[in-house]
């Protein structure tokens, strides 16, 4: 594969700030006039005000005479079709692909971040690929086609944050809808709540980064306010959007029983005993390689911490060889989907209700 | 290249005429070689045009993809006009992303 920009897609590079940029598509929802011709982006709890000619904090929106362009629109720099277990989505069509689409940039910037080479990069570093050359190279029609060519039942959001791509992500989802076609967002959930609610429209699941429960290590590690991703889970839940939560447990950040004890209360009072929760290992990336990996015995824990509070459906993500990823039934607790790695062993699910006593099992199963 | 050929003839024959009064009217002795290297030439013409011709000229200067040499088959019924499918070698980007 040809690249349209062969250049290193190391992250670091410019940054927010002055920069020359990509065509882009102008942002027409969301953001404000400033005086002096500066514009202040609303579509994130940031709220960059953004003079002429420079970026914000996410790198890709530029104001570019007083018009606020999103320049990776129609850019994407990551097309793959994966099993919707991979992203985790676990109540949500199991055993089927789903095309997965990311482009430059995000609006946090975790010092943990598995993707950070695409995430923490300018947009005009990023490689994109060749076909994505011209005004807008993949369009979001482009993208459904392919989708629907595929025979793919659904379309994810994710590797980077959707909340930067917000309008691709937008018209995608729109055109998605409309060919059939359902939409997940993979995201850390650090948007303002107007954007949510009108994405959230043709958004059909998603799984949400809770990165922690404690507000400083959120500011420290992530550089965000840690109650935005709170409050937009939510909205998101108000929506009618199928949930499902991440929590990557790194040691000595954010292992501590009593935040996993916290973040468990929290998820059984906002979103419900039945909202899968997965409990992800840690492998060292990006500005924390100095750290192990997770100890599987504290994934372990965190799993009988989330049970003893009541959550049903409670996963350990990124750990081979054992039987961490199958759903039993809260009922009869017997094995209704088998999971090994990305495949499905055994599906016992009835019309989404356990095949073996009948008891409903939430999710979105067709 | 034919008009310079002719041009480059025709003054070898005046310069030659000029120096030996007609006595040696071909007194270069490149000459020769230089019309089997014009006639090698002219052979390696339809070789070049057939390279060109095929877009061979990335083939020479750049290894292409099997994307980007692959056809691009129509869209299936049902999509809209002009939809372009993209193929498998297609989806790709950075490998081992995580969600």
């Amino acid at each position: 594969m040809r690249w349209a920009r062969d250049r290193s897609s190391s992250a670091g590079g410019l940054g927010p700030g002055r920069r020359v940029g990509l065509p882009g598509a102008p942002q027409r929802h969301h953001v404000a006039k400033r005086p002096g011709g500066a514009v202040q982006c609303d579509l994130c709890p940031r709220h960059c005000v953004i003079p002429e000619g420079q970026a914000g904090d996410c790198r890709v929106r530029i104001n570019r005479g007083g018009v606020l362009y999103a320049v990776t629109y129609g850019r994407p720099c990551a097309i793959h079709l994966d099993p919707v277990e991979k992203k985790p989505m676990f109540h949500f069509l199991p055993g089927t692909s789903i095309l997965s689409v990311a482009t430059a940039g995000c609006n946090l910037h975790c010092k943990n971040c598995q993707n950070w080479s695409i995430s923490q990069a300018d947009p005009e570093t990023v490689r994109v690929l060749s076909w994505t050359q011209g005004e807008y190279g993949v369009s979001p029609k482009r993208l459904v086609n392919l989708a629907a060519a595929r025979q793919v039942p659904s379309i994810a959001y994710t590797y980077t944050d959707p909340n930067i791509f917000y309008e691709y992500a937008y018209d995608t989802a729109r055109f998605a809808h409309a060919s059939g076609i359902k939409n997940v967002t993979v995201t850390a959930g650090y948007i303002e709540e107007k954007p949510l609610r009108r994405l959230a429209r043709y958004v059909d699941g998603s799984n949400v980064d809770i990165k922690t429960m404690n507000p400083r290590f959120f500011e420290e590690n992530c550089g965000g306010q840690l109650h935005y991703v709170l409050d937009g889970l939510v909205v998101a839940r108000q929506e009618g959007i199928w949930i499902e939560v991440t929590n990557l447990v790194i040691p000595t950040m954010n292992d501590d029983p009593a935040e996993t004890k916290k973040l468990c209360q929290w998820v059984l009072k906002y979103l419900g005993p039945d909202t899968p929760l997965h409990f992800s290992r840690f492998y060292p990336h990006h500005q924390l390689r100095n750290l192990p990996s997770t100890p599987v015995e504290t994934l372990i824990r965190a799993r009988d911490i989330a049970r003893d509070v009541g959550l049903h459906f409670v996963y350990i993500g990124n750990v081979q060889g054992r039987d961490f990823e199958s759903t039993f039934c809260p009922t009869c607790g017997k094995k209704v989907i088998g999971r090994v790695g990305y495949t499905i062993t055994v599906n016992n699910l009835k019309d989404g209700k356990c095949g073996f006593c009948g008891h409903p099992i939430p999710g979105v199963w067709k | 290249m034919r008009f310079l050929w002719t041009s480059h003839t025709r003054r070898m024959e005046i310069g030659g005429a000029s120096r030996g009064g007609g006595q040696d009217l071909n007194p270069n002795p490149d000459r020769s070689m230089r019309r089997r290297e014009f006639l090698a030439a002219l052979a390696m013409a339809p070789v070049v045009l057939a390279i060109l011709a095929t877009g061979g000229l990335a083939r020479l200067f750049g290894k292409r993809s099997q994307a980007d040499a692959a056809p691009r088959t129509e869209a299936p019924t049902g999509l809209p006009p002009g939809a372009v499918v993209l193929t498998e070698a297609e989806l790709t980007g950075p490998h081992n992303l995580a969600g």
